[in-house]
Parts: structure tokens; C-alpha cells; sequence
């Protein structure tokens, strides 16, 4: 073959090489828009189709999942420099937005659940589980993202390895910072606080300030000083700030979550926040639901076992659908 | 009647006082919160568990119960142990003898994480003492792990990791552990199948890929430009 021929045959080679690369790279660029990952992608082949008496149920697509954590430091978060930290996520809730009948649930889970939770070891390396209570999870890790994600980790795999789309942990001082943004919070109050915060009475009150803070995370010397019943007043104090949130100066998402972010540990940027708000925020409130079981006092600490079959339903009700 | 009556309200009355009261006095039975490092359940020789100090990387500089040069070495073999692409076979060669003994012919020590990292020191000075006398402390700590689960161990000690041949999970929430000397502890367990999690939804590398397709691009027209030159050169 002439020179100049051979030239061209290689040019050619060449060209089709390169061509190939561009559309493959092109199409792993735009294959995630044009064919966007199904939710149940995601999920354990196991658990993308649940069957209950004969019928299938499947993900739901028209929801949006966010997990709040509350975790019982006070302060900024800051990492904890080891593998390890001291935050336990006393208040978990899932907030389940539904998109077809733009109304929204809230699931609120009790932090001593008893469950494998993920661990991590140095480097934030998966280390196996424990069976312990759910609120450790978040112990897990420097107490930053990792801690946070080893949590939702932890919950998906609690509701049947559904995804969670978006978390929150809020560290106890920044609730004062969320309540006061909104005007505070009304709520009534049932249980006798006296022992703990003497300016809380009993009846309707405004909580302020720390008065937020205490009457959301005290159980100690408050009532039958259980967690079932301290989950009730974060139940009635949610239901309580979302009244507020509608009466609440406009921007005052804005200015809080400034405020807070010290105290914040979150995948949503202000802006994803903003938008969730602006796309939830008219949606009716269905009310919260919590897994029935049974508390037992574990020989040291308390654990709670979820009924199964309570369980079951509220989470096939809550995430999936039954095929028609 | 009007008897009975009265004693059976008496009775109602009694019992509701006896329930407030019951109810006043109910038991506050707390809530787990976060637990450091494992504690001391037993020691071989016995009566020495509240003589061992269990010093995990988190309180390497707060605690009394460890020395400076202690807390040091510690987070020095955290930091060595939580590095990207850490080989366990290489922090601890002799491991793998270990791991192909209990897990199998094809397994090594790099199918191992560490799951817990802590310094195990002594307040009392018999421990010492009985250590430097060429004896072994016989360690039972409280575990998570679970009661089937295989469970290793490694001291540091002279600058290297040793593995601890009679690593025991006892299958009632504690493990046993031996000891010629005190120091650094790794706990290691299987790693699971997945433990290499990504992120739901996360795991995307879109960036590379447009910088790829677009090197293609330039690279694309760079040569039909340089061939084109050539062939009107000629």
C-alpha cells in the first residue's frame, strides 16, 4: 500500500475511534436524563416487589422521602476526630410527601427500635452490624455525613431498603434557632414539666427559646418518663410548627437555616431546601404515624420492638403500591 | 349490701391511690446513648476488671488513663488504619495465617475490617508486672458483634501489629481477647458482601465523561485538521 494510502486508512481508523469514544461518553452523560433511574433500582431485588396475600406491591414513584434527625448535642456539629461520636439520634421522623394527592405524612420512629444498625469502623469502612438500638447509629462515624448517612442507611434498611431522598440532622440548639424563626410554637401541654423547665406550664402555651428544646427532648422526670410519650409531644410539636410555618414571615426559611447551618447536617443546599419548601409547602398535612410495639427494659437500657405486621402495613401503605 | 358496697369502693379507692402511686414511682429506665469503647467484663486473672482502662481513639487526648506517648501511638495506627486502601495483609502479615485457619484456604487478612480501635492500659501495677513476667491477661470485653460472627484481633506492640491467636467470640455479646502486653487493640471482623457501599442515587461520573467525550472532540478535529494540512501540502 502507497504511503499516502496507508495514511488515510489509519486517519480513517482513527476518526471512527474517536467517534465511538464521543458517543459512548455522550451516552453515558445523558442516559441518567433520558432514562432516569427508576426508584426501585435502587432497592434490593428482594424487596422491589413485596407480595401480601397474593397481591404485589411496588415502590411508589409520586413521593418524595426526607428523614429528619434530632441528635442530642448541644452546639455546632463538629467532627468528633475519631471513628466514633457521641451523638445519638434521639428524634427520628420520615416525612413522606406524596406528589398524586399533594399531602404529606410523618412517620415518626422510635429512636430505641431495636434493628441492625450499620457500623463503621476507622477510615468510615462498613464493619458488619449490631443489633442495637436505632439511635446509635448516628454514634457511628465523626458525626458529620458519615454519621448522618450511616443513619439513613439505617432507616432505609428499617422500611425494607426503600431510598431515602433527601436527610436533615438538626442539633438540639438549632430547634430553639428553627422555633423562634417561625414565631414560636403553640402546643398543649399534658404532662407536668416542673422538675425540668418551671416555665412550662401546663395548657396551651408558645413555646420559646429552649423551652422548645426541653420540651421536645425531656423525658426524664416528665410524666411516665417514657419514650413513647415523649415521641408524642415531638408528634404534636411537628403538627405545631407546621401551623406556624403558615403563619410565618415570608423568607423566614431562609433567614433560619443561615442561622442554623452551623447546627445543621444536611444534603439539601439552602436552595434544594427553598425548593422543597416552596413545592411542599401548601400540602396538607396528614397527620403522623408511628410503629405500635412493645417497650422493654432491655436489662440496662430500653428497647422497643415494633409489631411486625403493624409495621408491615404502615410502611407498604406509606411507600409502595399494590399493582392493579 | 350497703356494706359490701362500701367495701368494694373502699377497695376501687385503694387500688387507684395504689396505681398514682405506683405511677409516681415508676422506674426512669434510660435510653442508650453513646458508648465509646467496649468495657471490662471479666480479666483472667480474675478481680483485675476495674484495673483495666479501655482508652478509645476519641478520648486519646482527654483521658488520665493513658500517657501521652500512649495516646500518640494510638492515633498514629488510627490514622495509619483509616487511610484509603489500607492493607491489612501488609499492617499485619501474620494475620493471614490466622484468617486462612478460620475462614479458609482462599481467604487473607485483606477480607478482614477493623470494626473497633482502642488502647488497653492498666491503673493498677499488678498488670504490668504480671505481663512483664512472660504471662498472658486474659481480656472478656462487652461486644456488638453478633454471636455467630468470626471475630480477630491485633495488638501493636515494637512498632507492628501482632495478631492475637485465641480471639474468642463468646456468642453472648462479649468476645476474649489475649494479651502479652498492653497497648493498641484492633478488633476485625469479615468484611460483609457490599460493605463497598455507594451512595443511592450518588454514584455518577458525569464530569469525567463529558471531559472524555470532549477530548475526543478536539482530538477528532486536531487530526482531520493536521491530515487535511498534510494532504494540501503534498
Amino acid at each position: 500500500m502507497r504511503p499516502r494510502a496507508r495514511r488515510k486508512t489509519w486517519m480513517i481508523v482513527l476518526i471512527v475511534f474517536l467517534l465511538l469514544v464521543v458517543v459512548y461518553s455522550g451516552f453515558q452523560v445523558l442516559e441518567p436524563i433520558v432514562f432516569p433511574a427508576d426508584r426501585g433500582d435502587n432497592i434490593p431485588a428482594e424487596s422491589r416487589i413485596i407480595v401480601r396475600d397474593g397481591v404485589e406491591y411496588y415502590p411508589r414513584q409520586d413521593i418524595t422521602v426526607l428523614l429528619m434527625m434530632g441528635i442530642d448535642q448541644p452546639g455546632p456539629a463538629e467532627s468528633s476526630g475519631a471513628y466514633n461520636n457521641a451523638g445519638a439520634a434521639d428524634m427520628l421522623a420520615v416525612a413522606v410527601f406524596d406528589e398524586t394527592k399533594e399531602s404529606y405524612t410523618v412517620l415518626t420512629i422510635n429512636r430505641d427500635t431495636m434493628t441492625e444498625v450499620p457500623v463503621l469502623g476507622p477510615g468510615g469502612r462498613p464493619a458488619g452490624t449490631a443489633k442495637q438500638q436505632l439511635a446509635l447509629a448516628h454514634t457511628y462515624g465523626s458525626g458529620l455525613t458519615d454519621s448522618a448517612e450511616n443513619t439513613r442507611n439505617a432507616v432505609s434498611a428499617l422500611l425494607y431498603n426503600f431510598p431515602i431522598d433527601y436527610y436533615i440532622s438538626v442539633r438540639t440548639d438549632a430547634i430553639a434557632i428553627f422555633n423562634d424563626a417561625v414565631g414560636g410554637v403553640k402546643v398543649t401541654v399534658t404532662d407536668d414539666f416542673s422538675k425540668v423547665d418551671d416555665t412550662i406550664p401546663m395548657g396551651e402555651v408558645t413555646l420559646k427559646g429552649q423551652q422548645a428544646v426541653r420540651y421536645v427532648q425531656s423525658r426524664s422526670g416528665v410524666g411516665d418518663q417514657l419514650n413513647l410519650s415523649r415521641m408524642k409531644r415531638q408528634e404534636q410539636y411537628m403538627q405545631g410548627f407546621v401551623q406556624s410555618v403558615r403563619s410565618a414571615s415570608a423568607g423566614w426559611e431562609l433567614k433560619a437555616y443561615d442561622k442554623a447551618a452551623d447546627y445543621l447536617v444536611t444534603d439539601c443546599s439552602q436552595k434544594v431546601m427553598s425548593n422543597l419548601l416552596s413545592r411542599y409547602g401548601e400540602y396538607t398535612f396528614n397527620g403522623t404515624l408511628t410503629f405500635e410495639g412493645q417497650n422493654v427494659h432491655g436489662g440496662t437500657f430500653m428497647e422497643f420492638y415494633p409489631d411486625e405486621n403493624a409495621m408491615d402495613a404502615i410502611i407498604l401503605n406509606l411507600l409502595y403500591a399494590p399493582r392493579k | 349490701m350497703k356494706k359490701f358496697v362500701a367495701c368494694l369502693l373502699m377497695l376501687v379507692l385503694c387500688l387507684s391511690v395504689a396505681v398514682s402511686a405506683f405511677a409516681e414511682t415508676v422506674e426512669f429506665v434510660p435510653s442508650i446513648s453513646y458508648k465509646p469503647a467496649p468495657g471490662v467484663v471479666a480479666t483472667d486473672p480474675a478481680g483485675h476488671e476495674d484495673c483495666i482502662v479501655i482508652v478509645p481513639v476519641a478520648e486519646a487526648d482527654t483521658s488520665k488513663d493513658i500517657t501521652a506517648d500512649e495516646a500518640a501511638t494510638l492515633k498514629k495506627v488510627y490514622n495509619e488504619l483509616s487511610k484509603d486502601g489500607v492493607k491489612l495483609s501488609e499492617q499485619c502479615p501474620d494475620l493471614t495465617d490466622l484468617v486462612k485457619k478460620v475462614l479458609g484456604e482462599g481467604k487473607t487478612a485483606d477480607d478482614l475490617v477493623v470494626r473497633d480501635l482502642f488502647h488497653v492500659g492498666a491503673t493498677c501495677e499488678e498488670i504490668p508486672a504480671y505481663l512483664a513476667d512472660g504471662k498472658t491477661l486474659k481480656l472478656t470485653l462487652d461486644s456488638t458483634v453478633g454471636k455467630d460472627e468470626k471475630v480477630f484481633a491485633m495488638l501493636y506492640k515494637d512498632g507492628k501489629w501482632v495478631a492475637l491467636d485465641n480471639t474468642v467470640n463468646n456468642g453472648d455479646n462479649t468476645i476474649t481477647v489475649e494479651l502479652d502486653e498492653l497497648g493498641p487493640v484492633a478488633i476485625m471482623v469479615p468484611a460483609s458482601v457490599g460493605s463497598d457501599d455507594t451512595q443511592t442515587g450518588e454514584n455518577s461520573h458525569t464530569t469525567l465523561w463529558i471531559v472524555i467525550m470532549l477530548a475526543a472532540l478536539v482530538a477528532m478535529v486536531v487530526s482531520v485538521l493536521l491530515y487535511r494540512r498534510r494532504a494540501d501540502a503534498e
